[in-house]
């Protein structure tokens, strides 16, 4: 397991080098420049010449690309020029709700799909599965942003039950933080848990295939024990690629929002920020789904 | 051979994906046909602002007074031509990519490398960038939207062709004397074409979910054209007074997407035969229950 781990960890740290030099590389060789961005189209060429040489952007590439590189190894993302704000404090504002979000919403999926798919794997002709598949198919074909909207018009305008906007720290408030969740979560969870359900199913329905049920079945065992502690732990795996790539914190449009704006307002600090967060979240992910899988499936141990 | 009593078993095991395909070819009709006969979708009319549905205007009127139904049509073309344009090109490009790849070991690391880099980022996120890159329009999205979703098909293809060229009729192919590009065009192409299909109509689904938030934050079509995305986007402020605005451009695209889904299900229970294999038993199982509870 520890040699996995070091492997994994040394994974890590090359493609986040690789991901943020590219990026550094091909953000500093757009055309447009920062102090132009933020003085406006009325600004002086002096005045333009002034910001640019405070910012360090009239230094050899190189150089930047050396101090970018020494401040980030030593946890320094520099300061974003749009919001003139170190871009780890930009980052943590606009992280902390995206971030408990998609926990939230990750969990919450997994808890009701999986005696969902378990279910209508098991049951194909139940009047359950009947409902539930299409449903299924429904959360995965519905806009998010489109469901968001319909849910407010029903339960925050029709019915006044639930806050339409805001974000309440769950620290702070946590009745009121949990009221403002709802909408959400319910809307991430139908696009979420729709794939979960789709997924775990379909690989089910392929183990079913396989020949150990029958003669699990042929040995006497129930039909509970088959599905629930035969066919339901062979049958994660795929699941586990799915949770693994769903890319939920980055969906939620706070975070894609801020990632249009720095780089339409040139803030290079900030889109380098940015995608090594997207990038080390990635990476994280996968890495937990690659332990998990190990856990799971003694195959990949013996590999 | 396969003649039409095949078509009839597949309709028996399950009939849905093919009601589903119904509703697409008549939602195409529809979307092709129907503009000729409602009013032109710019045509504005201040009197009859946010009216909600009538007679004369069936799903009502937006903010400009312009009818919602013959916005909902127009849109739908640009909508799935867009869609379908960025599936025509990322099938093309995957396709070349991914032959080159599966069959041209040299080719192979680089390319798939990069490939895995564009699959690396959420799709949503990498085609916001590369329209903050390129500049919203059109024609920047059909290009990002195709970069976004050309690594699926790849990876799809560089699969299929690792594992056909290990076929016998390959080897066959081969000591007969055929050149390379022979074979890929004529042996490996045309049996990875079904699993090339399936995955075309999931992409499409994919493109048109991508395009609609594209244009729903506003980097897709611009304002003048409507596309089922922006006019959700145009309907937001007026969310508490006239929600049937905001309803019907959603519904088109679930509607389309929901249809794509159940196609792309149905024509690859139909090629491949594990699926098919797991469908019979489905089928089965489903009898066996019904019998047994009846």
């Amino acid at each position: 397991m520890s040699h996995v781990i070091f492997r994994r960890g040394r994974d890590l740290v090359i493609t986040l080098l690789l991901v943020g030099t590219l990026m550094f590389f091909v953000v500093h060789l757009l055309p447009g420049n920062p102090a132009v961005a933020m003085l406006g189209s009325y600004a002086t060429e002096d005045q333009v010449r002034q910001l640019t040489h405070a910012l360090g952007l009239d230094q050899p590439l190189l150089s930047q690309y050396g101090l970018w590189l020494g401040h980030v190894v030593q946890g320094n993302l520099g300061d974003s020029i749009g919001f003139q704000q170190p871009v780890t404090t930009v980052l943590a504002e606009h992280l902390g709700p995206t971030a408990l979000l998609a926990v939230a919403s990750t969990v919450i999926s997994l808890v009701v799909s999986v005696p969902l798919a378990a279910y209508t794997a098991a049951r194909p002709g139940s009047w359950w599965t009947r409902v539930l598949t299409p449903l299924s198919v429904f959360g995965i074909a519905v806009p998010n942003f489109w469901l968001a909207l319909v849910l407010i018009i029903v339960f925050g305008v029709a019915l006044r039950v639930l806050p339409i906007a805001g974000y309440v720290s769950p620290l702070t408030d946590l009745p009121s933080a949990v009221s403002h969740l709802i909408l959400p979560v319910v809307v991430l969870v139908a696009g979420q848990a729709a794939l979960f359900v789709r997924t775990l199913r379909e690989s089910m329905l392929g183990e079913l295939l396989a020949l150990y049920p029958r003669t699990a079945r042929a040995k006497g065992a129930s039909e509970r024990v088959v599905i629930l502690g035969q066919l339901l732990p062979n049958a994660l795996i795929p699941l586990l690629t799915v949770v693994g790539i769903v890319e939920n914190v980055f969906v939620i449009p706070g975070f894609g929002a801020l990632l249009f704006q720095s780089i339409n307002s040139r803030d290079y600090p900030l889109v380098e920020g940015i995608t090594l967060v997207i990038a080390l979240g990635y990476v994280l992910i996968n890495l937990v789904v690659d332990l998990l899988y190990t856990a799971i499936d003694p195959r990949v141990r013996i590999r | 051979m396969r003649g039409s009593g095949w078509l009839q078993g597949a309709w028996r095991r399950d009939p849905v994906p093919w009601c589903w395909a119904g509703v697409l070819v008549l939602v195409l009709l529809v979307i092709s046909i129907g503009p000729l006969f409602a009013q032109p979708p710019s045509d504005i009319d201040p009197l009859i602002r946010l009216r909600g549905p009538s007679g004369a205007h069936w799903l009502g009127t937006d903010e400009y007074g312009r009818d919602i139904l013959s916005r909902v049509l127009t849109a739908g073309g640009v909508s799935l031509g867009l869609g379908a344009l960025v599936t025509a090109i990322a099938v093309l490009a995957g396709t070349v990519i991914g032959l080159c790849a599966g069959f041209f070991p040299r080719a192979d690391a680089i390319v798939m490398r990069l490939m895995d880099a564009l699959l690396a980022f959420p799709p949503l996120v990498l085609a916001i960038a590369l329209v903050a890159f390129l500049g919203s329009g059109a024609t920047s999205e059909v290009i990002a939207l195709s970069i976004v979703y050309a690594p699926f098909l790849a990876r799809t293809m560089r699969g299929a062709t690792l594992s056909l060229s290990a076929r016998g009729y390959v080897a066959a192919a081969r000591s007969s004397g055929l050149s390379e590009p022979r074979i890929l065009l004529a042996h490996v192409l045309p049996n990875a074409a079904p699993t090339l299909l399936v995955q075309a109509s999931f992409i499409y689904a994919f493109a048109l979910l991508s395009d609609a938030a594209l244009s729903f934050l506003g980097l897709g079509v611009s304002a003048p054209t409507p596309t089922w995305g922006n006019m959700v986007d145009e309907a937001r402020p007026y969310l508490v007074t006239e929600p049937g605005f905001i309803i019907f451009p959603g519904l088109a695209i679930v509607l389309v997407v929901m249809a794509l889904n159940y196609l792309g299900d149905g024509v690859r229970n139909l090629l491949e035969p594990r699926s098919r294999a797991m469908l019979d038993l489905t089928h089965l199982r489903r009898r066996d229950l019904i019998r047994g509870e009846s």
